[in-house]
């Protein structure tokens, strides 16, 4: 299906808004968006909006659809640079070109020529739990202290210092999460046109790094860090997702 | 535009999923991307719950105490059988699980308490706004 502008109808279509594309761009032959319904582009001017007809009788919104709007910008990424929408929206081809304003298209085609040639992949890294903890265990006195003293015996009678214990587990993981997370970011650097570390928000994770990668540079990315995953096996899960679309680094318009 | 090549590794240490999961999902593209005002934004059913689920920090007390748990079940000395004080443990956190489970109800307990609490104050607020206004009319 190439991008052209669909025969104006009687009644005006509601339309789904995946992301935008560079004016030129043809999406993927049969690609399938929300519902099964065929995405296509539509050129707005100096940038196009990827669209699909909106699912007929129903607001999307459910978690399927979620997981399809990022499968068809992912798919889209490989090949094309996008700009992708958090989440989608829906409209009617008759506002569609109000929603994307001429006076914006400017801005949007530049992100677009920034991004061009590039995209995203996302790292997790994650303790393993057993080996960070004795690894905890036999270099602080305290903690095996504390274990000992609590071991085998009930959480009523030694509530205090259990809760010391953990405390200083968690203290303990944090300190060595600062030094592993920029283990993870010394490996992928080479490989990186930019990069964005979201804060880890559970006991026990390492790092989430968002990275803006060159299509040519996927392949090395993962050879360093397979590297690194074997490297470091022993303590710590290495998990690599993407391509995707650029999430991270689409300017916020 | 060439198409990115990426090798999909069958082994290896490198965790490398071929599709993401909800959860990864929402954790990559909540709060990025684009958003263009004119739209109204679609709403997404069930996001806030894993949201919520992903992003929460679990109450000290509670991450502390599954901590220091994880910490005890350590079997340091390797010595294959299982001990009796490894015995006698997991038959104490059989019992203190129920005991956390038992303390996280009475917590919510206790806010739902306080929520009941401010409703009451909030009434008390609307009369108290009400005698204003007639006081005032």
């Amino acid at each position: 299906m190439t991008g052209t502008l669909q025969p104006t109808r009687t009644r005006a279509q509601r339309l789904y808004l995946y992301g935008l594309v560079p004016s030129a761009a043809r999406p993927p032959d049969d690609l399938a968006g929300i519902d099964g319904n065929l995405v296509r582009v539509i050129r707005l001017g100096r940038v196009a909006a990827l669209v699909s007809d909106a699912p007929s009788g129903r607001e999307p919104g459910l978690p399927d659809d979620v997981r399809v709007h990022a499968q068809v910008l992912d798919t889209v990424a490989r090949a094309e640079t996008v700009l992708p929408m958090r989440f989608g929206a829906t409209t009617s081809d008759e506002s569609l070109p109000d929603a994307v304003p001429v006076e914006h298209q400017a801005r949007h085609a530049d992100a677009l020529r920034a991004l061009a040639g590039t995209v995203q992949f996302t790292v997790f890294a994650r303790y393993r739990e057993e080996a960070v903890l004795a690894q905890l265990v036999a270099e602080d006195p305290e903690i095996r202290h504390l274990r000992s003293i609590t071991r085998g015996r009930s959480e009523v009678s030694t509530y205090h210092e259990r809760l010391r214990l953990g405390e200083l587990v968690v203290a303990g993981l944090e300190r060595r999460r600062a030094r592993d997370e920029q283990l993870v970011v010394a490996a992928v650097s080479a490989f990186t046109q930019a990069s964005r570390a979201h804060e880890v928000t559970r006991s026990g994770d390492v790092a989430d790094l968002a990275l803006l990668v060159r299509r040519e540079d996927a392949v090395p990315l993962e050879d360093a860090l397979e590297g690194l995953a074997a490297q470091v096996a022993d303590r710590m899960s290495v998990r690599l997702v993407g391509p995707q679309a650029p999430y991270d680094f689409a300017e916020e318009v | 535009m060439s198409e990115v090549t990426t090798t999909r590794r069958s082994s290896g240490y490198l965790d490398r999923p071929s599709s993401s999961s909800l959860a990864d999902v929402v954790n990559i593209i909540l709060d990025k991307g684009l958003v263009i005002d004119a739209f109204v934004r679609v709403s997404v059913v069930g996001i806030e719950l894993i949201t919520i689920d992903a992003r929460i920090v679990i109450a000290s007390v509670d991450t502390y105490l599954r901590f220091a748990e994880a910490t005890n079940r350590l079997d340091l000395e390797q010595t294959g059988g299982r001990e009796l004080p490894e015995l006698v443990n997991d038959l104490s956190e059989g019992g203190s699980r129920s005991k956390v489970k038992g303390m996280v109800s009475g917590a919510k307990e206790a806010m739902t308490g306080g929520k009941d609490e401010d409703d009451g104050d909030g009434k008390k607020a609307q009369r108290t706004r009400r005698r204003a206004s007639q006081g005032s009319s």
